[in-house]
């Protein structure tokens, strides 16, 4: 072994030099203290077993008498995720396209849009529902509007790095053949980018169907209002009815949207 | 030479990188119908040379006429359509892989036609479509038209890019190692029919190969690049093997 090599080897690791010491130990003190700070016990959750069983026990037999009113719910449930999503969906594309650093015009627009995109994707949509029953009002429009914001914080970001990674070459080529920016994007940018939106599109539709659930929870229209009224009044057996409901619908969401998937690959 | 026969020329061209000169006052007249071989060592500026011919980079000084154009005088516009003059074939095929042979032929006529039409095959106008099939037919592969570029193996694909530059009507084409990334028998393929192309359409043709045999036999004159220097510019008959060999020392 040659000594004069030990001056080339990268150097240790060395944890009594590293001034990273008080943040690791921060970390680990942190980690700790939240395992305490929640409560978390073996005890209170093997005590709230009979509860548990007392409530499943509730749930069934699932009480089909309002199935009618449970399925049109449902059905404007997955309306407002449809609409919600198409409409996000398209507001997101030229958003995308600004937020994406090789095909933004400028770099004025380009910090714009991505700003956009992380403060609708960085604010839960929790929240956004709030906002939107308060500003527009109860009803499957702040649900709508709620989905699509939500749609263009996803969208908008995954579309963005679908344009990044396009191959530059056919770009180049029709730059070189003289063609202009909107022919360029059409014709090599979006062709190529075309599997990867498509993923994004449905992944968004299968996320704005189980979250239009949960907004209904806030007034946000669909399902998600019949199954707060049924748990306010400790209609349990009702409340089975429609999570079995929500259930079979994300289901068939999922089960549709991976096949679309699967033919849309299949091409080229 | 008469100056209507002129397609290119090159007149003290020099090209900066930051601190770094890539090209050193380059300067040489191309005649049409002419066939040039351009040699040179890798990272000798021949990329950067056929970039700037196209003004798809611009120069640092000195400066490009294409058939009289000077480019650097140009609007975007303008220069967008001038570009139509160039046929560019580069290593990669380029093509789009997702859309059909004959889409990416069409496309070659985006510069002087920015139709939505051209973008797909499927609405572009009858005349077109049959030109690209007639093109299609010149390099050999009526029988594919109906694929996509993806499928296509790296010969057919060249092929197609052939193709989609003759679809610009080119005067001049410019093809930076067109038979690199094929197999020997391809690229000896590839090379002939673009060198018997150029010639039976009277396009002029320049292309960077580091197939000697290839520079010998499909040019009338071989240019040749070191450390962003032309060294040598010189009639195909007259040049030596040795000449050749003090390029990639
Ligand atoms: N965009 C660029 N920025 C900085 N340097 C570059 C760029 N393009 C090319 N170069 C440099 O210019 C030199 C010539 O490159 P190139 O023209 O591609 O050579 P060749 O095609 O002869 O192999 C190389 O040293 C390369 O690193
Ligand atoms: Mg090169």
């Amino acid at each position: 072994m040659n000594n004069s090599n030990f001056s080339k080897l990268p150097p240790r690791f060395n944890f009594s030099k590293s001034y990273y010491v008080p943040i690791y130990l921060v970390i680990i003190y942190f980690v700790v203290k939240s395992f305490s700070q929640v409560e978390l016990s073996f005890s209170s959750i093997i005590n709230s077993l009979p509860e548990m069983k007392q409530f499943f026990q509730e749930l069934f037999p699932p009480d089909f008498s309002r199935i009618d009113s449970v399925i049109s719910s449902l059905i404007l449930t997955f309306q407002i995720a449809l609409v919600g999503t198409i409409l996000g969906i398209f507001i997101s594309f030229p958003i995308s396209i600004f937020a994406s650093r090789t095909q933004s015009p400028n770099k004025f627009l380009y910090f714009l849009a991505r700003a956009v995109v992380s403060l609708f994707r960085t604010v839960p949509d929790l929240i956004w529902a709030i906002f939107f029953v308060v500003t527009v009002g109860l009803g499957p429009i702040a649900g709508v509007l709620t989905i699509m914001v939500d749609t263009i914080g996803f969208c908008g970001r995954f579309f963005a790095e679908a344009f990044e990674e396009v191959d530059p070459g056919p770009v180049k080529a029709l730059n070189a053949i003289g063609a202009g920016k909107l022919s360029t994007l059409m014709c090599a940018v979006i062709p190529s980018a075309l599997p990867s939106l498509v993923n994004s599109s449905l992944f968004s539709l299968e996320k704005a169907v189980r979250s239009s659930v949960v907004l209904g929870l806030v007034g946000a229209g669909g399902i998600g209002v019949e199954l707060k009224t049924a748990m306010d009044m400790f209609r349990f057996d009702e409340a089975a009815t429609i999570i079995l409901a929500i259930f079979i619908l994300v289901l068939i969401v999922e089960r549709v949207s991976s096949w679309v998937r699967g033919k849309i690959m299949e091409v080229g | 030479m008469s100056k209507d026969n002129l397609v290119l020329n090159v007149s003290n061209l020099s090209k900066s990188f930051g601190d770094t000169e890539v090209l050193k006052g380059v300067s040489f007249s191309v005649e049409k119908g002419e066939a040039i071989a351009l040699l040179g060592h890798n990272g000798s500026g021949k990329s950067t040379l056929f970039n700037c011919m196209a003004y798809l980079l611009e120069p640092t000084s000195g400066f490009i006429r294409v058939s009289e154009l000077d480019f650097s005088k140009l609007s975007k516009k303008a220069l967008r359509n001038a570009r139509s003059k160039i046929g560019f074939i580069f290593q990669k095929h380029n093509l789009v892989n997702r859309l059909g042979v004959l889409s990416n032929i069409i496309h070659g006529k985006l510069s002087t036609d920015p139709s939505p039409r051209l973008w797909f095959q499927k609405f572009a106008p009858s005349a077109l479509r049959l030109k690209a099939l007639n093109l299609l037919e010149k390099v050999g592969l009526a029988h594919i038209a109906g694929k996509l570029a993806g499928q296509l193996s790296g010969g057919q694909s060249q092929r197609v890019a052939i193709a989609r530059a003759l679809m610009q009507e080119p005067e001049l084409i410019l093809a930076d190692e067109p038979t690199a990334s094929l197999d020997p028998q391809a690229g000896t393929e590839v090379m002939e029919l673009l060198y018997k192309l150029a010639q039976d359409e009277g396009i002029t043709l320049v292309f960077v190969t580091h197939n000697v045999e290839h520079a010998l036999k499909y040019s009338n004159r071989i240019l040749a690049l070191k450390a962003g220097e032309l060294v040598i510019d010189k009639s195909t008959k007259e040049i030596t093997k040795e000449e050749i060999d003090t390029l990639y020392e």
